[in-house]
């Protein structure tokens, strides 16, 4: 049988554009191409600007995890400060990052994945329009007819994850109330009512409906359980563990090669070989010297560089953060990997439910916050997707440097300058293809069990160019 | 709040001309193009009305990449087949439209062979386009993904197209201000618009006007840091430039919103945001600094 090449551009439900291309050889995937296809120099677009500016902008690269990347930026920048934070401000932040979080991975789940296996049928353009050879639906019609519902409950069930953001932290997406020095919102009675209440309502909907709804899956789709399976090393850079260990979900840390090992952030290289940028060196460090833009590069084929832990491609997101933690032995399959994901919000309930226990309402801790001459730190958090990474440098008074690495970078990145491909490229090879018309059905749950996001993946080291200046209005 | 009818008023009466056979669902193309894809979480943070009633009983959305099942080229298929209906369609675009790279920095599909960037699938699909509504602040104004140094070069929707459209800033937009826009269109067509085509409705009055403190800044009372309750004109808020009815419409179902998080407005919906809107903090003189609170008086 001759080789085939299956391009899938765009795969939707996903957030931001992304393209995928598998060869198909002998009935298996012998090779795989993920194309993140936007590119936006949020790295930047920082440089020159006030320090405190940072996290209101890194929250901007994305709209689905945006508390994350406020989080990752206020923590870089108080190590670059030399600013503690209170700890009932670090509660409220986590407690903030787990309804994103719960939000995230209810949407993931029922609004990005199910139309993959259930069919969402009256609800345009919910449905799929593809030729019914081409589609791969199993459900019963009692059963589709459940998980249809289930969609549509889960549209309140995330509505009321960031209700609780706003709540808190006045806005979601991109909110307002974590700040250098812990949040900026006096926690009171009302805030602790609601979100107790909003809390109470997404643990029931997670536990009752959302965990059993992936087990519907994995009884239907029995094969997913194990198809894509990705390279077997994962990374942690654990789950609300800048709090006390009592509140953590998972733990920071690597499975190498089937061995635990230690973080260590001064391992992680990016390679930008088969990526459409340009440098002088291939391998690139955070705060490192800038690639250009180069589209069109001999051998690129997406927007994402591969950033590698000690020349080693690892997973990260909730499963991987699971297996780092000895907390998840299931199936690592598509479905495998979303069951973890469905566990794992189960946990940041839980953990939500203790912080809600030591949290007190009282003032915020701001005062004027003075930005240094010069100043360096950094923050490696856990994310919805995974370890989530930003750096800063101050120079007078502004940021000189900053470099954002979220985990879609590592999950959905090109091959590395050594010939690696990354993990979801792993996760598809040697995926066996029975009959060609299923193709982009099958590539597609798989990629999507990732929870891509390419629009946070679309970043560039920072360069040296000269601050800017700016108007003050 | 003006007196125009409600989102869920305009919504239903939507609705009820359907049901009346007055008209069928207006078709609509969603394009997400260069930016942080809020658009489509806002949408799904809608209600009354929320996206399903969106979805089933006010526009007939036949491209939406984020919530769409169809993948691949089928779905950008679904463009075509409207773009060459024949048929009224509503174009709505998220995001802002790189051109550098030939406009490969944001590559919509792949469709008979060629890349689709953003800037060729955004034209193509305006050209029959009865309206063209842009969503979020990037659509409308360039947003954060043409703050400087710009390096993709990415311009709003409008400027790409050199036509008039309607516009709903914010960053993300606030779901009852784009529903209700949509509302608007689907009842009676173009809505009441200011200069720049935002919807009046919304974006016809400052922040700065309606704000709860007001009575703070006309007492002169002026918050020095966050985390206070009083009016944060001295911190550099961008309440009094920045026109929308955050004060009224509040935040995801919460009573709360960035100035009742004790934070300036940032004028996220302006255009020249977020270049011409920082620093999105400056400190007063006067105030603490490493030292007591001062002003925290939270009863």
């Amino acid at each position: 049988m001759a080789k085939t090449l299956i391009e899938l551009d765009p795969v939707t439900r996903v957030s931001g554009l992304m393209s995928l291309g598998v060869q198909i050889d002998q009935g298996r995937i012998t090779d795989a191409q993920s194309g993140g296809m936007q590119y936006r120099g949020m790295d930047r677009m920082l440089q020159g600007r006030p320090p405190l500016d940072a996290m209101r902008l890194t929250s901007r690269t994305c709209g689905i995890c945006s508390v994350a990347h406020t989080i990752a930026s206020t923590m870089a920048l108080e190590m670059a400060m030399g600013v503690t934070p209170d700890f009932n401000g670090e509660l409220i932040r986590a407690i903030t990052l787990g309804f994103d979080t719960i939000q995230n991975n209810i949407r993931q789940i029922y609004q990005l994945a199910i139309p993959d296996y259930a069919n969402i049928c009256g609800i345009p353009p919910l449905f799929t329009n593809a030729p019914e050879e081409e589609t791969d639906f199993r459900l019963p019609k009692n059963v589709n007819d459940l998980l249809v519902s289930h969609y549509q409950a889960s549209i309140g069930f995330s509505r009321s994850a960031h209700k609780a953001v706003a709540t808190i932290a006045g806005k979601a997406p991109h909110n307002h109330g974590i700040f250098v020095g812990g949040v900026t919102t006096n926690f009171d009675i009302d805030m602790y009512s609601i979100v107790k209440s909003i809390l109470h309502g997404l643990t029931e909907f997670v536990r009752d409906v959302m965990i059993p709804d992936v087990a519907i899956l994995m009884e239907y789709y029995p094969e997913y359980r194990f198809l894509g399976h990705g390279s077997g090393n994962y990374m942690s850079y654990g789950y609300f563990a800048f709090l006390p260990e009592r509140f953590w979900v998972t733990k920071p840390g690597l499975l190498l090669d089937g061995a635990f090992a230690e973080l260590n952030p001064d391992l992680i290289t990016e390679s930008i070989r088969h990526t459409w940028l340009k440098a002088e060196q291939e391998l690139l460090r955070p705060l490192d010297e800038p690639p250009t833009l180069d589209f069109g590069k001999p051998g690129a084929y997406s927007w994402v560089d591969a950033p590698r832990y000690a020349g080693k491609v690892v997973e990260t997101g909730p499963m991987a953060g699971l297996i780092v933690s000895g907390d998840y032995s299931g199936d690592t399959g598509a479905l495998g990997r979303i069951m973890a994901r469905a566990l794992f919000t189960q946990m940041v309930c839980e953990k939500m439910r203790l912080m809600l226990e030591y949290v007190r309402m009282q003032p915020a801790n701001q005062q004027q916050w003075q930005v240094p001459e010069t100043g360096e730190g950094h923050a490696l958090t856990g994310a919805m997707r995974g370890g989530l990474g930003h750096w800063i440098r101050i120079e007078n008074q502004k940021i000189a440097r900053y470099t954002i690495l979220p985990p879609s970078n590592w999950n959905m990145s090109p091959k590395s300058g050594d010939g690696q491909h990354g993990a979801c490229e792993q996760a598809l090879i040697g995926t066996p293809i029975e009959d060609p018309k299923k193709t982009k059905v099958i590539v597609g749950r798989i990629v999507r069990s990732f929870d891509p996001c390419l629009n946070c993946a679309a970043h560039v080291v920072s360069d040296r160019a000269e601050p800017f200046t700016f108007q003050i209005a | 709040m003006p007196s125009d009818p409600s989102p869920i008023e305009l919504a239903k009466m939507a609705v009820q001309k359907i049901q009346n056979g007055e008209r069928s669902r207006l078709k609509a193309i969603w394009i997400e193009t260069s930016g942080c894809f809020a658009e489509f979480v806002a949408m799904l943070n809608g209600s009354d009305p929320d996206i399903l009633y969106w979805l089933t009983q006010m526009v007939d959305v036949k491209f939406f990449a984020s919530i769409m099942a169809d993948q691949g080229e089928v779905a950008y298929q679904d463009i075509v087949d409207v773009v060459e209906s024949g048929e009224e369609y509503l174009l709505v675009v998220s995001g802002a439209i790189p051109l550098a790279q030939g406009g490969h920095c944001a590559v919509i599909a792949k469709y008979q062979g060629e890349l689709i960037t953003a800037e060729a699938a955004v034209k193509y699909a305006a050209a029959n386009a009865r309206d063209v509504l842009c969503v979020g602040t990037c659509a409308c104004y360039g947003g954060p993904t043409a703050a400087r140094p710009n390096e993709t070069e990415a311009v709003d929707v409008q400027t790409l197209l050199n036509r008039p459209v309607i516009r709903a800033p914010g960053c993300p937009c606030h779901p009852e201000w784009a529903l209700g826009t949509f509302a608007y269109i689907v009842n009676f067509g173009q809505p009441p618009v200011d200069g720049d085509g935002r919807p009046l409705t919304y974006y016809g009055t400052t922040i700065h006007r309606i704000c709860p403190r007001r009575s703070f800044f006309d007492a002169q009372d002026f918050a020095s840091q966050f985390g206070s309750p009083e009016c944060m004109f001295a911190l550099g808020c961008r309440g009094p430039i920045t026109n929308t009815v955050c004060p009224f419409t509040r935040w995801n179902n919460s009573n709360n919103w960035p100035i009742g998080a004790n934070t300036t407005c940032i004028g996220c919906a302006n255009s020249g945001f977020p270049d011409k809107m920082e620093p999105f903090v400056t400190y007063p003189a006067g105030g603490t600094e490493g030292g007591e609170e001062d002003g925290q008086d939270v009863d």
